[in-house]
This record gives structure tokens, sequence and C-alpha cells, in this order.
């Protein structure tokens, strides 16, 4: 691969990343447009949720951008640990994952469904859409970590592992909006 | 980057998150837990993503994802407010 198959390869990932960034900015958009109009509604839906899941969320998915961000730096350097980094980065995304379905049980066992209101429509929907590009996410990291495993991740070349971790951090920024909207803006 | 820097980042990270909890049980409004977001959001950008050092192409699609998103949710408010 020349560099400046490495150049269009890293432009693919960036466009693909402003897509996606506007494909959320539709529903920021209906999310703050309901939310000046239906101010109570959104507040109490705030409080609904299951406050201290949004905030291990949090914690998970920005240690696990730390962490696909500390395998470029071994790799770079040609040190070991990557494989480690990348394998945390696995769990951390299934633990966000699972604590996402426990929070969605938790809801529809009391009684709280997609259409139950404007909040939880949003919820469920930008959430949700959120946790699809975490699976996303995820099935790029595992195939990331095959590679490393087999010797195709090396100092010299390891664009995958920068391409997929540009992706996976872009994930962690939606969540770092999603986490105030539906967890933390109670008044 | 470093590994230095990034574990620093990591730690901005963690103390703006305990800010945007705190600010939210101060009953702070949502300027303030967007502004925290905005932030943390500037950091993996810059510093993870490694935007900071990024070729210039990329700044520019970067940039202009940004100003589109801003320019989309704030227009969207702004019409829902003056109505």
């Amino acid at each position: 691969m020349t560099d400046n198959d490495d150049r269009r390869y890293r432009i693919a990932v960036w466009v693909v990343i402003a897509s996606e960034a506007l494909l959320f900015s539709g529903l920021f958009a209906l999310y703050f447009s309901y939310r000046a109009e239906h101010e109570a509604v959104f507040a109490a839906g705030v409080r609904t949720d299951i406050a201290w899941m949004g905030g291990t969320n949090t914690f998970l998915l920005l240690t696990s951008s730390l962490f696909i961000a500390l395998a470029i730096a071994l790799v770079r350097d040609a040190r070991r640990g990557a494989t480690a980094c990348i394998v945390a980065v696995l769990l951390l995304g299934g633990g966000f994952l699972a604590l996402k379905v426990a929070e969605w049980s938790e809801h529809i066992r009391a009684g709280i469904v997609p259409a139950g209101s404007l909040f939880f429509t949003l919820y469920y929907g930008m959430t949700g859409l959120h946790a699809l590009h975490v699976i996303a996410g995820l099935a790029l990291v595992a195939w990331v970590l095959i590679r490393l495993r087999r010797g195709r991740v090396t100092r010299e070349r390891h664009l995958a592992l920068e391409l997929v971790a540009l992706y996976w951090h872009f994930v962690d920024v939606v969540w770092v909006f999603l986490w105030p909207m539906f967890y933390l803006m109670r008044q | 980057m470093t590994i230095r820097s990034l574990i620093l980042t990591f730690l901005l990270l963690i103390a703006l998150a305990a800010a945007s909890w705190i600010a939210a049980a101060a009953g702070t409004g949502t300027g303030l837990a967007l502004a925290i977001a905005a932030a943390k959001a500037a950091a993996i950008a810059l510093v993870f993503m490694e935007l900071r050092h990024a070729h210039a192409v990329d700044k520019v699609i970067a940039v202009t994802a940004i100003l589109f998103v801003v320019l989309l949710c704030a227009g969207t408010v702004v019409d829902v407010e003056l109505r």
C-alpha cells in the first residue's frame, strides 16, 4: 500500500465520521427543539433515567478510548501490550452494551416503552442508534485484534488500527453528548 | 502521541465527567452541561483522534462537519424558541 492509498483511506474514514455526525445532528436538533417546547416532560424523563448506569457507561467508553489510543502508541514504539489494550477495549465496549441492555430491561419492566412519551421515544431511538454504532465499532476492533494476533499490525504498517480507533473515538464523542442529554439535564 | 499525554488527557476527561455530575447535582442549566460535553469532545478529538497533528484535509472535513452540526442544531432550536 502506498502513502497515497493511506491518505485515501484516512480521508474516507473522516468523511464517514462527518456523515455520521450529520446523521446524529438531525436527532440532536429534534431533541433540543422538542425539549424547548416540552421542558417539563424532558426534565421528568431525565430524572426517571438510571443515573448511575449512564455515569458508569461514560466511564467505560472514556476508558476504552484511552486503551485504543494506548494500543496505537505501543505499536508505534514497537512495545508489547497492544493486544492487551485491544482486548480491554472489547471488554469495556461489551460492558457498555451489557449495561445498556440491563437499563432498557429495567425500563421496560417498569412500563417505560419507546412510544411512552416524546422523551422516551428519543431516548430509545438515540441510545439505540448509538448502541448499533458501538456494536459496529466492536466488530471492527475484533477484526483489528485478529490482524494484531496474526502479526499484520506492525510498527511500519498499522493504518487499520488507527482508522478503527478514529471510528471508536467518534462513538465515544457521540456518547459524551448523549450522557448529559438523557441522564444529567434534570432542570 | 506519548503515553504520558494520553493518560493526562484521560484524567482531564474524568475530571470533566465529574464536573458534569456535580453541575447536574447542583441543578445548573443545560448550557453548562453542553459546554462541559463540548470540552470533553474537543479533548478526545484533538488528542485521542490526533486532530491537532492531522493532515489539513482531515482538519477541513472535521471542522466543516462540526460547523454544520452546530448550525443545524442552533438553527432548529432558535426557530422553535422564536415562534
